[in-house]
């Protein structure tokens, strides 16, 4: 059942939730929650981590909503702090800093082995497969836009670190692609 | 080379395209968790106001039985009915019936003749059991006397010794007769007097209580004149002396205040109930034993066939002991103490490091944390005893009161081991429930000593502005000092 704010603008909807408007708060999770649990699940690699976060997530959105400048994109600005806020529930699990400095072997999960295409939720689901060092940069890197330098940073790894790591990371998900092409081939034949 | 680099940043672009398309529906319950962050439930602001006014009756009621009300006026004391002993009183005096007690005085009145305790006296085959049962059967059937009535009881009615003194030195001109008012409700069945004459309905209890310790009671002479000439009576009447200072004493013995001073040192148990869909992580929900101990006075009042009343003052300090490995403070306020950044308190059981990038950076704290409370309250309890061999006591009291939490030091942890101190948000109002089996030992007449476990269970939770519900249990062995 939608509600009027489905239609309002961004201004108007933020000025609302600031008021703590529960309704206005709702429309602004309804707006983005999906998008932003895709986001949680490249990071996290399961889908109840990735709700955990997402409800991390919005909680710290709606309680700093008043920093919001209106500088870039409301996604833009929510997407950061879904970032930042997975990087953290990552970096709770003890072996993360360890996997962001060692070289990590990837095998591809028998849960692939399906007779699909190379889809987004194969795809999704091979990122979720990597190890959570190698998950962490790619994502970072290659979907949003990070520099090595900024990685290095938010991850406290030295710059270099990230960088190869990446290029491992790369090499591995390609690996796990060509794996499951031939799965595929094999099973058309 | 130059392949793999093309195939790489193709890997790169498809990365950025599919991620971009990627969305999953997250489910129902991750909203309700984030919509009761951000609107926790007031649930705690309404119980306190509802049972706050509920106490403060509950204690004004209490109090006004404990120290206004008086004895129960069933503790009259009659002549038994149709008693075959009265026939044979040996001073073979006739049995004077309510018509000629009316003859012989003015109307509504009856002659001050003796206590009707000197039957059995007079008769000793009326054993002592006997005695009871009649006093117990009267207790039940007779009605509330009035106040006015009662006055007038105490006025004309004579302790043991007073007694016997003015026995042997009336006089003949004495021997008139002091009359009390025929109230009403004062009937005296006219088969039941005995022999003497008695059968005036005495009142016991605390009226008897008050005339017993009266300096100048009033004379009593008629018991000569009714008694008739010849018998042993001044005798009679020092047995009779006796026998109703002895259920004077025992009378007032259980209509009498007692107050107790006690002590009871206590094992400390919490655990921490979240309720469905409250959208909080604790660090953990079970504490560590620890201790704490109850201390005050109660002055309790006996009401009726072993219940009674109890209220009075007690402090209670219960501490509860976390597990603080690793733990470390959330947010240092200007003087140097956990606290939190209220702003954040919302999101700070489930968000990792809420506004607070450097929280780790902290020194981890070291030993135990403990959360303490420190209760004034003031107790209403209902009591049952049973009486045991050799003058001991069997007995239980429970009850709930009004407590205050005047000194307090509370931390609460969050998953990731910070903790911090959120005043704004704890109860200052609770009620602790008391229950408390006791065995009591008399020591001489006026003192007692009474022990047992005493069990307090705090029945709102401290941190009731948060979906938290609180499970504090104290159980200590008290240890009490009785004065009646």
């Amino acid at each position: 059942m939608g509600s009027h704010y489905d239609k309002t603008d961004e201004a108007t909807l933020i000025g609302d939730c600031l008021r703590n408007k529960e309704a206005a708060q709702k429309a602004l999770y309804e707006r983005f929650s999906a998008h932003m649990l895709g986001l949680c699940y490249r990071y996290v690699g399961t889908r109840q981590d990735a709700e955990d976060v997402l409800q991390e997530g919005f909680i710290k959105v709606f309680t700093h909503l008043e920093q919001y400048q209106f500088s870039g994109s409301l996604e833009g600005w929510i997407r950061k702090i879904m970032v930042n806020t997975a990087i953290n529930h990552m970096k709770k699990y003890r072996n993360f800093q360890r996997e962001l400095e060692v070289e990590q072997v990837v095998e591809l999960s028998s849960s692939l082995q399906a007779d699909h295409g190379v889809q987004t939720r194969n795809l999704m689901e091979m990122i979720g497969s990597m190890p959570a060092g190698y998950r962490a940069i790619l994502n970072l890197y290659a979907v949003e836009g990070y520099s090595h330098k900024e990685i290095g940073e938010l991850l406290g790894i030295a710059e270099s670190t990230s960088r190869s790591q990446y290029a491992r990371a790369k090499t591995a998900l390609s690996r796990l692609m060509e794996d499951k092409q031939k799965i595929m081939t094999a099973n058309a034949k | 080379m130059k392949a793999e680099s093309q195939h790489k940043d193709d890997l790169e672009k498809m990365l950025q395209s599919e991620a971009g398309q990627f969305a999953l529906e997250p489910s129902e319950n991750v909203w309700q968790k984030v919509r009761i962050m951000l609107h926790p439930r007031n649930r705690g602001k309404v119980l306190p106001w509802l049972w706050l006014p509920l106490l403060l009756v509950a204690t004004g009621i209490g109090g006004y039985f404990v120290f206004y009300s008086h004895a129960p006026a069933s503790n009259v004391i009659s002549a038994p009915a149709q008693s075959s002993a009265a026939a044979q009183y040996p001073g073979g005096t006739p049995v004077p019936s309510k018509s000629t007690i009316k003859d012989r005085a003015q109307p509504d009145t009856y002659p001050l003749t003796s206590l009707t305790v000197s039957r059995e006296k007079l008769h000793p085959v009326v054993s002592e059991k006997k005695r009871k049962s009649d006093v117990a059967s009267v207790q039940e059937t007779s009605p509330r006397t009035s106040p006015v009535m009662e006055q007038k009881e105490q006025r004309l009615l004579l302790d043991g010794d007073s007694l016997a003194e003015n026995r042997r030195s009336s006089s003949p001109a004495a021997n008139t007769g002091e009359v009390i008012q025929k109230d009403q409700h004062l009937s005296v069945p006219e088969t039941s007097h005995p022999a003497t004459g008695t059968g005036l309905p005495i009142k016991t209890g605390s009226s008897l209580k008050i005339a017993a310790n009266s300096p100048s009671p009033a004379p009593l002479s008629q018991t000569d004149s009714l008694a008739g000439p010849g018998s042993d009576q001044h005798v009679a009447d020092d047995q009779q002396a006796a026998t109703a200072k002895q259920i004077i004493t025992t009378s007032s013995k259980k209509t009498s205040l007692m107050w107790e001073a006690y002590f009871a040192p206590a094992l400390t148990y919490r655990f921490l109930h979240l309720p469905a869909g409250s959208g909080i992580n604790l660090r953990s929900l079970h504490d560590q034993p620890s201790d704490g101990f109850s201390a005050g006075i109660r002055i309790s009042r006996h009401l009726k066939a072993g219940w009674g009343l109890a209220t009075g003052l007690e402090m209670n300090r219960l501490e509860y002991k976390m597990n603080a490995q690793s733990t470390y403070p959330a947010y240092l306020n200007a003087s140097g103490a956990p606290s939190i950044d209220l702003s954040q308190r919302n999101s700070f059981f489930v968000v990792a490091n809420t506004g607070y990038a450097n929280a780790f950076a902290a020194s981890s704290l070291a030993g135990s944390l403990y959360n303490s409370y420190f209760y004034i309250g003031i107790p209403l309890l209902v009591s049952y005893s049973w009486p045991l061999p050799g003058k001991w006591s069997l007995g239980f009291s429970a009850g709930a009161g009004l407590d205050y939490l005047a000194v307090k030091r509370i931390n609460i942890l969050s998953p990731d081991g910070r903790y911090f101190t959120d005043d704004s948000r704890v109860q200052r109002w609770n009620s602790l429930f008391r229950f408390s089996p006791e065995v009591s030992i008399p020591l001489g007449k006026r003192f007692g000593f009474d022990f047992g476990p005493d069990l307090h269970y705090q029945l709102f939770s401290t941190f009731g502005k948060y979906n938290v519900r609180e499970h504090p249990y104290a159980i200590g062995l008290k240890l009490g000092v009785q004065v009646k």
